[in-house]
């Protein structure tokens, strides 16, 4: 049986921008939004902006985090900030004791069923905040600059290679930032509090003027994907 | 688009009767004529001209009037340091018109001037300039005290420089956060040898400029020469090199602690982190003091280079040259090259060592050797000048004065080092000898100073100077080894000290009449004398009360002079007499830099566009924007009491606390007592800190064995979460972990005595008050989404608190707006919200309650229970209950029904003679279309709170209005309908 629809944090932004949605793994989100060329065209020559809300998004936390989450995947990040990428989902080290796991739309089900398994309770938790966060991905060379000018962290040295996380003030709010490249085009996801992703997405589009920034729809990035 | 502005080829047009021929290196494309406006008359310019070019093309010599005494200002320094080309573009105030360029159809205006430029009326301050001392102001406008309103309209009237409208809409700035390993501020040659050297090592290098391209001096040397070439090469590699950012037409203008530095442009500031820093700022031309060295037509040597080799612009037809250094040769061999009439080279020494000397000597050009300027004379601008002979000692002999017909005046007496970034960065100075120029030096770890910045005036020694520095500075953050002093027969520090190499400076001045020390201030070198003669004689008290170097140059004319006359007036030292503090910004920062692009986080609610699709008038709260009302807000209170509304209150902090110790820590951060909460079961609890203060309030649901669902303010959310992990991480959340799920869960409530009816048709589990009583938590699943649902009642009727992922709100939402349609379901906004409260009597924390309100005086004692185990805030409330309150919060009910009081009004008691006595105040107050009345909460004496029914005065506009005091709810005070 088919639920509710779900919707992100920034569906109303997307009506904004004229997009057209699919619904995909119960979520709706925006396939197009101006024209897949010129979605694409931005993120090869500039930044583009993605509503990645729907990746499932666990917080695993406790002082037996890391034995369950090895036993459950067989290896773990070993560095804070670092992250690994396994079968469908990405793991990330946010804390000795914190770990925070990006899954495909609805793919945190299964993990988080098998993690509570594990038994919950004592110095160990996992909170399904999928629901809770707003996740955008900014795409294109200019994404380093265009981070730049929000975020004081130097990305060079502290976001150098890929998935590595930080929790850092991007725009005056707490976020977290997860470095996730799109083949050779630098990404990052910046996944904060769900209430506050209207203004980020805003606050993004005005900072990305000067490269042109645009919202683009999941046919450009699967597009882009497929080559 | 046709532009009214560009001048065609066709058109006949004098672009400047002071224009030279074209050249190699000019920034002017003369392929392209514009035209803009000055004043209300229209000009001619070049593409790539700067607005001062193009005036002083043109012949317009007055740009601006002097801040005090509105004397007339031409160009002076070319390179954006000193306030003389002032002007207004468009809206924009203060604009430098050496530095900005022209653009067609631009709309430039003088600045502290009026009726016009030409004829100013306020320049007859003048004639009573004797009557206005230094210190004028202080002295003046102290007394009377109470004259100091009409004063102060009349000074801020005459004081600032320009026009700040209010209308004009924002311009777009930002922000940009930058690292480096190595940081160059100034692209001169000796920065660009750092820069290059620090980059080839592997550094990440920044390069800031404030002029529109890097070369620095070298960008205006004669073309054709080895240093053009030397400029090109060394661009060339710059651009090329990956490790380098070049930024151009920036200016750094702040050190902060560890190496933070502040820059901007036009458009951007810059905050910097840098791991070292190379600052090869270079140095400033020094102004002379001589009688009218104010006077439109004397300009700075450096100025005069610029307009000639950058802008091809030479002011005058007849040009003296006043000099003190071979600058001022190699200057008048360039005019002399380019066939400008040079009337005369007036040199304060005994004789130079310049390569041009052969030539100058041979073009018949008059030289005097030993003699400087004593005057510039007009009228309005240069005509003539009188020099006369100075002896080694400075004296000078006016029987020997004569006159020299000029029109324009070239200074090249030497040059102030730019340190003031280095200043900052700790960095201090050294005077090797009387009458030279000081030497600066670094005592920072990893902050290294270059080039003329440092003293060093020869070529080969500033790029040596700057390639030793990048090696020091790119070892310095761990990238090679930092290499000794080059061993060159004589060590660099030799090549700034040899004499030869030294600029003289004079430290005092001969001659009489108005001087100009600091030009943006109108201060004198007599100003300043009267100053330390008055006792104004430390260095830091003669700037603040002289004002000197405190205007837009911040002291880049006049600083160093000010310390030479306050060290020689004092009969001290240089070195004695030390230097004012620098701080940042070195230059003016428009406020739109410091503020960026605007960022104001704001929070919403995931229906936030339902709320505005149905036209709900929002406020912010915290930082949430929440609907107030959507259109009546006593509708919506009749509502939720006869029918059913929804509210949205996702807002509402929620916490999920998970493990075997949450109970034990609980106990701790409430001061109710929760161990007989069974499960599914849900209690009103209240959190105080140690010193019994309320913090927050809320339910908290007793989700299974070892974990809790905890409901906080809406505003406390996060400050609770904080407060929480503080308490843990301090010892009491052992086997405890808590996760913030605010944003996770939306939560509604659906209120009212239909509200059962509505939810039951989007269920099958029985919602009885059997199966589902008051005060408890069930998992319900409510249009096909598994929602946690609390039975609770801020209302004061039968409600359901729902709450549902949030990617499921908007579903939720609408599914319960559709099926409450046959109830007559209406949205409920905040306003609505509190009245239904407040007919509850139900506080809302931080709104009646402060940072003193225990919960005891809170008609919360019921919550507190002494008896259990330690908690937060129990020692405090033991001694508050034992020792009894002095204020209660109590409800009101107004006597004229229809009379509804501020909140914060005084509640006041009439003692003898109708004295007036606070007892109390307003914390609360609405109308209540329920009970037909105004009613409220307030903060009452405990002796008149104590007694109900007691009469108690508001005091409202100047008059008494009667209420009586309520105890307990004023509607429906058992609570029956909650548990319907």
């Amino acid at each position: 049986m088919i639920g509710p629809i779900k919707l992100t944090p920034l569906y109303s932004k997307a009506l904004e921008n004229n997009a057209h949605f699919i619904d995909q793994n119960g979520w709706r989100i925006p396939k197009i939004y101006s024209s897949v060329e010129a979605e694409i065209a931005v993120i090869i020559n500039g930044v583009g902006l993605v509503d990645d809300g729907p990746n499932g998004k666990l917080l695993v936390e406790g002082l037996r985090a890391e034995e369950k989450l090895q036993r459950m995947f067989g290896r773990i990040p070993t560095t804070i900030g670092s992250g690994i990428m396994l079968e469908g989902k990405n793991l990330y080290r946010l804390r000795l004791d914190r770990f925070f796991i990006v899954t495909l739309p609805e793919g945190e089900r299964i993990v988080l069923e098998r993690l509570v398994e594990m038994g919950e309770l004592f110095d160990f938790m996992v909170t399904d905040i999928t629901h809770g966060r707003a996740e955008i991905r900014i795409v294109g060379p200019a994404c380093w600059d265009l981070m730049s000018k929000l975020c004081g962290l130097d990305f060079h040295v502290s976001m150098g290679s890929n998935f590595t996380a930080r929790q850092t003030s991007l725009a005056k709010t707490a976020q977290l930032i997860i470095r996730r490249d799109l083949g050779p085009y630098p990404s990052f996801s910046i996944i904060g509090a769900r209430s506050l992703g209207s203004y980020i997405w805003d606050t993004l589009l005005e900072a990305g003027r000067e490269w042109d920034i645009l919202p683009v729809g999941r046919a450009a990035l699967d597009s882009l994907l497929a080559s | 688009m046709p532009n009214n502005f560009i001048v065609s080829e066709e058109a006949s047009l004098k672009l400047g009767a002071y224009r030279l021929s074209a050249r190699k290196g000019e920034l002017i494309d003369r392929s392209t004529k514009i035209s803009f406006f000055f004043d209300g008359r229209s000009y001619n310019a070049y593409q790539g001209d700067s607005i001062a070019s193009a005036l002083a093309a043109e012949g317009v010599q007055i740009l601006s009037r002097s801040f005090k005494y509105h004397r007339p200002r031409g160009l002076l320094c070319c390179s954006g340091h000193c306030p003389n080309c002032l002007v207004q573009v468009g809206d924009e105030p203060n604009v430098r018109a050496c530095k900005r360029l022209v653009k067609a159809g631009m709309k430039v205006s003088p600045q502290n001037a009026w009726p016009s430029l030409k004829w100013d009326l306020m320049s007859l301050v003048q004639l009573v300039s004797r009557l206005m001392p230094v210190g004028f102001y202080y002295k003046t406008f102290l007394r009377p005290r109470s004259f100091w309103p009409y004063y102060e309209k009349i000074l801020r009237r005459m004081a600032g420089l320009g026009e700040v409208k209010p209308n004009v809409p924002h311009g777009k700035l930002d922000k940009q956060f930058l690292h480096a390993d190595v940081t160059v501020v100034g692209s001169g040659p000796s920065g660009m040898a750092a820069a290059m050297t620090a980059a080839e090592k592997g550094a990440r290098v920044l390069l800031f400029d404030e002029n529109l391209m890097v070369g620095g001096h070298l960008r205006y040397l004669a073309s054709g020469t080895n240093e053009s070439s030397l400029l090109f090469d060394l661009r060339t590699g710059l651009d090329r090199h990956p490790n380098l950012k070049i930024f151009t037409e920036t200016t750094v203008c702040g050190w902060y602690q560890d190496n933070w530095l502040l820059a901007v442009n036009e458009r951007r500031l810059f905050k910097i982190r840098t791991r070292s820093m190379v600052i090869a700022t270079g140095a400033y031309d020094a102004p002379l003091l001589f009688e009218n060295n104010d006077l439109p037509g004397v300009m700075l040597g450096g100025g005069l280079k610029r307009l000639l080799h950058l802008f091809r612009v030479v002011p005058g037809n007849r040009v003296m040259i006043v000099t003190a250094s071979d600058d001022g040769w190699a200057l008048a061999a360039d005019l002399h090259s380019e066939g400008v009439k040079v009337v005369a080279i007036v040199d304060e020494r005994e004789t130079c060592g310049s390569q041009n000397k052969k030539t100058l000597f041979a073009s018949g050009i008059p030289i005097f050797f030993r003699h400087t300027i004593l005057s510039a004379r007009g009228p309005g601008v240069v005509r003539r000048a009188e020099i006369i002979p100075i002896d080694i000692d400075g004296v000078v002999d006016h029987k020997f004065s004569q006159s020299i017909d000029c029109d324009l005046i070239a200074i090249c007496v030497g040059w102030t080092p730019a340190t003031d970034l280095l200043y900052m960065a700790k960095g201090g100075f050294k005077k090797p000898e009387e009458n030279t120029e000081v030497v600066s030096e670094t005592t920072s770890l990893g902050i290294y100073v270059v080039g003329k910045a440092a003293g060093t005036q020869v070529l080969e020694a500033q790029i040596a100077e700057g390639k030793l520095a990048g090696s020091k500075a790119a070892a310095y953050v761990g990238l090679g080894t930092a290499p000794a002093d080059p061993d060159e027969g004589f060590t660099l520090a030799d090549r700034k000290t040899t004499k030869e190499f030294q600029n003289y400076v004079r430290g005092n001045v001969p001659g009489k009449g108005k001087r100009f020390l600091c030009f943006c201030e109108d201060v004198t070198d007599q100003d300043l004398e009267d100053a330390i003669e008055e006792g104004y004689d430390s260095i830091e008290l003669l700037k603040r009360y002289s004002t000197i170097s405190m205007g837009p140059c911040q002291g880049k004319m006049c600083s160093e002079k000010t310390i030479h006359l306050c060290a020689h007036a004092n009969g001290l030292t240089v070195q004695e007499t030390g230097k004012t503090t620098s701080r940042p910004p070195i230059q003016p920062v428009t406020l739109g830099s410091l503020t960026g692009q605007k960022m104001e986080p704001v929070q919403v609610t995931a229906v936030q566009s339902w709320h505005l699709d149905n036209e709900a008038k929002m406020m912010v709260a915290g930082l949430w924007l929440r609907p107030e009302h959507y259109g009546k807000p006593e509708a919506e209170v009749k509502a939720v009491r006869e029918g059913v509304g929804l509210i949205d209150v996702s807002p509402l902090g929620k916490l999920r606390l998970l493990g075997p110790g949450v109970i034990r820590l609980i106990e701790r951060l409430y001061v109710n007592s929760w161990d007989k909460l069974g499960l599914g079961r849900v209690g009103y609890g209240v959190m105080s800190n140690d010193e019994g203060v309320v913090l927050d309030d809320g339910v908290c649901a007793h989700l299974k064995k070892d974990e809790w669902y905890i409901n906080t303010t809406s505003t406390g959310a996060s400050g609770a979460f904080e407060w929480i992990q503080w308490w843990m991480q301090s010892g009491w959340g052992e086997g405890v972990l808590v996760a913030d799920l605010t944003d996770t869960f939306s939560a509604f409530n659906l209120a009212g005595p239909q509200s059962r009816a509505v939810l039951q048709k989007l269920t099958s589990q029985d919602l009885s008050n059997q199966k589902f009583p008051y005060m408890c938590i069930r998992l319900v699943e409510v249009a096909g989404v598994m929602c946690r649902v609390l039975r609770i009642g801020f209302t004061g009727e039968l409600s359901y608190e729902i709450h549902c992922p949030s990617g499921y709100a908007m579903h939720l939402w609408e599914a319960l707006m559709d099926v409450g349609k046959e109830f007559r379901i209406s949205p409920v906004g905040v306003e609505a919200q509190r009245v239904l409260r407040l007919e509850k009597a139900h506080l809302i924390v931080g709104y009646d309650t402060d940072a003193l309100s225990d919960p005891i005086s809170a008609n919360l004692a019921w919550t507190v229970k002494p008896d259990k185990e330690d908690f937060l805030g129990k020692r405090a409330l033991v001694r508050i209950s034992n020792g009894g309150v002095k204020q209660q919060l109590v409800g009101f009910r107004m006597m004229d029904p229809n009379v509804v009081p501020d909140e914060g009004l005084q509640i006041v008691k009439l003692g003898k003679a109708n004295r007036k006595e606070i007892v109390g105040w307003i914390s609360s107050s609405r109308y209540s279309p329920t009970l037909k009345q105004a009613i409220g909460l307030c903060w009452l004496r405990d002796d008149i709170a104590v007694e109900k029914e007691n009469i108690i005065n508001v005091y409202m506009e100047g008059k008494l209005e009667e209420a009586c005091v309520h105890h307990g709810a004023f509607y429906d005070p058992q609570g029956e309908r909650l548990r319907m």
